[in-house]
């Protein structure tokens, strides 16, 4: 899946004053290619992410994916592609807290109404080392298992296009390589087009190219 | 000093605001349920006040003395120069028939002297007064069933009275609602013209005297008791006499008031998960706060002083609220003629006010344990450290069950009914709590079966089972206490409404004289075509149980529960004695052996008479098999054993009695006898009745269907009026329910966000929580209603002894109502769940 990025641009209000985030963004990831954002703080990192993931509207601009404008997408549309198509993983997880580390994975293939076997989800659940803790809540599990337990969920959909938001900025450096070790074998093995947000330059650095947003553009 | 509490006040204020709607959830929620205990109050208070200002009014005297026979002059002597007094009245009262032409109706009957009453006055509709001793005086209900005009006469016993006046309010009978039989007022020299009263007549003698001052009635009342070792005679002041004339109303009351504390039990209920809920979502804070320099006993102050605020604002609310609805319950009271002027006293103010404000920071100890025990460590770790239940909590357990039951004592003003109340809801708790875990256990095991959306909604039921088991028991429970009236009423009525067809007997016949049984029963085979079943009763007391002084004496007067009060009463009321061969079909022996045969004096098998007591009675006694009973009957004494238990089916209304003598034994003892009738028609009593006082004017006679009707309009008042407070535990369910639905929805906003970025639609992300609650509710719905049968029928058969009628019509009604309501509630409740913003995950990490 491909994604070209013309002329985005997005601002919030704030007290009646408006803020500019990002300014007429330009750019082009390839199918299957792995991209690393990179940027300070307050630089629009993660308006990007929503605007990619169709939460936020652009002010203007085109997100094309696969040639199609998902900015031109109804709000109906737009879920049932980014069900289709894209998964994300958060930072801070964000799994379900009352099921198990098995229901979490299935649930987006129950959302989706796509049949699955236990097997498929304990194939999943052993990809990323899991399998042995399926029947665990989340609060049952440590940071690193956790985020292992998000990137199975967020793949076992196969998406096209997988948008990861700092997804070892809450683990330990040792954890958070033995993690993102995982996630880039995963996403490599399964050709996924993969926009990773991230502070870490040596994370970006593993990623097939990188780019750096500064005050809303990004620097060539 | 002042800085610190400057400081905690602070604090208190940015928390309180930090969570605003909640605490204004709370709020209203505890406003609920102390408006109900507020207004339960102001009503008991109200009650008792003006029974105790109207004291003298409702017995006429600041002292009485009462006896169930005729005191001579020189037993009234003797006791009178035991006391000083001002001014003394008499009276004689009893039950007999009022006749105008064909038309009867049985009237109590109350001669009274010209000193009468000395207190309180009495409205007359021509103002005519006590004065013409010729005349008599009558209730104005009396009118319609005597077909009565202005210048009719009625015949009492053997004399035709002219109507001096229609007594419109009569003090002695405003605490006294429910009366089956009008009042009619003759002049005490008119009394023996009628010839009324005879041997073995149920008639009351009582002096009124006026003393120097209330002290001196009770002086009188203690050194009487003191000396005068007679149970027969009863001594009364003012105010003791008006503890006991609003029994009915303040038995009503203490239930009135037990409704009211499922609507409080429920909403501190409520308060309980609303204050864990912010804890909750504070803990992080107190954790930053703590780590800051803030001490344990800082966190725990402003826990206090927030609590403190939110109970003073709830109480302030619920005391506004109950002011601005006083004047409509004064009406509604107004309308039922009771004559009690609702006044918000302090001693209301300052009482509620202390429960008001204790209550929330007794709920909210746990957590102050909680709070004291948090670690700042918890900033560092992404885990919350569940805090493990420890010992204090369990007495803290302990300590507000303990709290709970002396509240239900105290509102009920009884040991049994407080703790069955208690009990029972402790035991409806758990019941509720076993019959969800193996709902939900069962849904479990068919999760599989479900759709998808179904399956997620179901397991967030089963997962999150602290706020399902809340909404379900606080659901189930209000639903229960709000369908549990109706049945009660229901099997009430139909037990002591005579149907046509039935056995039960339509008239009672009273104070028949051994002379006039032939006469009678002439009669009835005229009039009716029936032969009457004479069954004697023969008046005594009950002087020992085995050896054991069996009547109690009072030295105060004052008894601290209604059980010991009741208790002498019951004691020193003297009993009725029956004796036969054989038992009646209303009656069964479960215990020991019926005796046929009649008593043989000195014979060598038998040393003295068998007796057999009601099942109940024997209880309540203390008797048990092959007891020995010392009776006095008209001062002879005579010894009985108990040689069998029985049942008796009282809604048959048959004439039966507690204790029954084998035959042989109280054949020449003063008696009296009973009779019904029980088949004849509607249209045949009256003429039936006016032959029957005619020839024998002694001879009272009840009309059921007439005692019927007028129990069903006090049910009905009473019953009112215990349903309003059960909607109001309903509303309070309701309420907690929706502060539960919000609560749910803000804690789950993260999760129906992500299920939201996971594909599924705004819509249906809500109708999963919407399915969750709805089926909740339903299941709730169906248990409290299911339950409310089962505990009817529970306490109709325990409690009343009786079969249990369901009211299924107000089922349905409830359900009709509930359902809509609920389904309102879950629409509004999740109102959060509209403005789902699933960026909110990237954007506020």
């Amino acid at each position: 899946m491909s994604i070209q990025i013309h002329n985005l641009s997005k601002s919030y209000s704030l007290n009646n004053e408006k803020l500019m985030i990002l300014k007429n963004l330009n750019a082009e990831i390839q199918t299957g290619e792995i991209v690393a954002v990179v940027g300070s703080s307050g630089s629009g990192k993660s308006t990007l992410l929503s605007l990619l993931s169709g939460l936020d509207p652009a002010d203007s601009g085109e997100i094309n994916i696969n040639g199609k404008n998902i900015l031109h997408l109804s709000p109906k549309e737009m879920i049932s592609f980014r069900a289709q198509n894209i998964g994300i993983i958060f930072q801070q997880f964000h799994l379900v807290s009352h099921l198990t580390a098995f229901e979490n994975v299935a649930l987006p293939l129950d959302i989706l109404n796509r049949p699955y076997t236990p097997e498929d989800i304990l194939n999943a659940l052993d990809l990323v080392g899991l399998k042995p803790r399926s029947a665990h809540k989340p609060s049952e599990l440590s940071g690193g298992e956790s985020q292992r337990l998000a990137i199975a969920r967020a793949l076992i959909t196969k998406p096209q296009l997988l948008l990861a938001d700092e997804p070892s900025g809450n683990l330990d450096s040792e954890t958070g390589k033995k993690v993102m070790d995982l996630f880039f074998q995963q996403v490599r093995r399964q050709k996924t087009t993969t926009v990773l947000v991230t502070h870490d330059m040596n994370l970006a650095e593993q990623c097939d190219r990188k780019l750096i947003l500064q005050k809303g553009q990004f620097l060539i | 000093m002042i800085d610190h509490c400057l400081r905690i006040l602070r604090f208190s204020y940015q928390e309180l605001k930090s969570q605003f709607q909640i605490q204004t959830f709370l709020i209203f929620n505890l406003a609920f349920g102390i408006f109900g205990f507020l207004v339960l109050q102001i009503f008991q208070n109200s009650l008792i006040l003006q029974t105790q200002l109207k004291a003298q009014e409702t017995l006429t005297a600041d002292f009485s003395i009462s006896t169930r026979r005729i005191l001579n002059q020189t037993e009234i002597q003797k006791i009178e120069s035991d006391f000083t007094f001002l001014q003394k009245s008499e009276t004689k009262s009893f039950f007999a028939m009022a006749a105008n032409g064909t038309k009867t109706r049985l009237v109590r009957v109350i001669a009274i002297d010209s000193k009468y009453p000395l207190y309180g006055t009495y409205k007359f509709k021509n103002n005519a007064g006590f004065s013409n001793q010729q005349k008599i005086w009558i209730d104005r209900d009396l009118f319609l069933p005597l077909a009565l005009s202005e210048n009719s006469k009625i015949k009492l016993g053997q004399v035709d009275f002219e109507i001096a006046d229609t007594v419109v309010t009569d003090p002695t009978l405003v605490f006294r609602p429910g009366g089956f039989a009008p009042v009619v007022y003759i002049s005490l020299d008119q009394l023996d013209k009628t010839q009324l009263i005879q041997s073995g007549s149920t008639i009351s003698h009582q002096f009124f005297y006026k003393t120097q001052t209330p002290e001196s009635a009770t002086a009188a009342q203690k050194k009487l008791s003191f000396d005068i070792k007679d149970t027969t005679i009863k001594f009364e002041t003012a105010t003791q006499d008006a503890q006991g004339s609003n029994q009915i109303l303040k038995y009503f009351t203490d239930y009135l008031g037990l409704v009211s504390l499922v609507a409080l039990g429920l909403c501190f209920l409520c308060g309980g998960y609303l204050l864990r809920w912010m804890f909750i979502d504070q803990k992080k804070n107190i954790a930053i706060y703590k780590t800051l320099g803030l001490q344990n006993s800082d966190v725990v102050q402003i826990q206090i002083v927030k609590n403190t605020l939110i109970s003073f604002f709830a109480f302030m609310i619920a005391a506004l609220t109950a002011i601005a609805v006083l004047p409509l319950l004064q009406n509604l009271i107004l309308k039922y003629n009771l004559p009690i002027q609702l006044d918000f006293s302090p001693q209301n103010f300052w009482l509620t006010m202390v429960i008001s404000l204790f209550v929330p920071q007794m709920i909210s100890f746990p957590l102050m344990i909680e709070m004291v025990q948090l670690s700042p460590r918890e900033l560092f770790q992404s885990q919350i450290i569940q805090t493990r239940k420890n010992n204090i909590f369990w007495v803290w357990l302990l300590v507000s069950l303990f709290s709970f039951w002396a509240v239900t004592v105290f509102q009920s003003q009884s040991f049994k009914t407080g703790s069955v109340f208690t009990f029972g809801l402790i035991i409806l708790y758990f019941v509720f709590k076993i019959l969800l875990f193996f709902v939900l256990k069962m849904l479990n095991t068919l999760l599989m079966r479900f759709s998808w959306m179904n399956r997620y909604a179901l397991l967030g039921l089963i997962r999150k089972r602290q706020a399902t088991d809340l909404v379900f028991i606080t659901m189930s429970l209000a639903i229960l206490v709000l369908c549990l009236l109706p049945h009660i009423k229901s099997s009430i009525i139909e037990e002591i409404k005579p149907t046509s067809t039935s056995e039960i007997p339509k008239l009672f016949l009273f104070d028949i004289q051994p002379d006039q049984q032939q006469n009678l029963q002439t009669i009835t085979q005229n009039q009716i075509q029936q032969n009457l079943i004479f069954t004697p009763l023969v008046r005594s007391r009950i002087l020992k149980l085995n050896n054991e002084n069996y009547e109690r004496f009072e030295s105060t007067g004052n008894f601290s529960t209604r059980e010991q009060d009741d208790e002498a009463r019951f004691r020193n009321r003297g009993v009725n004695l029956t004796y036969k061969s054989k038992l009646s079909a209303s009656e069964k022996v479960i215990s020991g052996t019926w005796n046929e045969n009649k008593f043989v004096q000195n014979s060598e098998n038998q040393i003295m008479p068998e007796i057999s007591l009601e099942e109940k009675y024997a209880k309540r006694i203390g008797a048990k098999m092959n007891d020995v009973m010392t009776f006095d009957i008209q001062g002879l004494q005579i010894e009985g054993i108990v040689t069998s238990i029985r049942q008796i089916r009282w809604t048959s209304f048959q004439p039966n009695f507690f204790i029954v003598f084998q035959a042989g034994v109280l054949e020449d003892a003063p008696q009296v006898f009973l009779s019904s009738v029980a088949n004849i028609k509607p249209n045949d009593i009256d003429t039936y009745q006016s032959a029957v006082v005619k020839n024998n004017p002694n001879i009272s006679i009840v009309n059921l269907q007439q005692t019927v009707d007028s129990a069903l309009v006090f049910i009905d008042q009473m019953s009112f009026a215990l349903q309003t407070m059960a909607y109001l535990s309903m509303v309070v369910g309701l309420f907690v329910f929706i502060v539960l639905l919000n609560t749910q929805a803000r804690d789950r906003l993260t999760e129906m966000n992500l299920l939201q970025i996971l594909g599924l639609p705004n819509r249906k992300v809500i109708q999963v929580v919407q399915r969750q609650f709805l089926f909740l509710v339903s299941l709730a719905l169906m248990s409290g209603l299911i339950l409310s049968l089962f505990s009817a029928w529970l306490i109709a058969q325990v409690i009343f002894n009786i079969g249990v009628t369901f009211d299924f019509i107000s089922m349905l009604r409830i359900c009709v109502v509930l359902l809509p309501i609920s389904y309102l509630g879950i629409y509004f409740g999740l109102r959060p769940l509209n403005q789902l913003t699933p960026n909110d995950l990237i954007r506020n990490q």
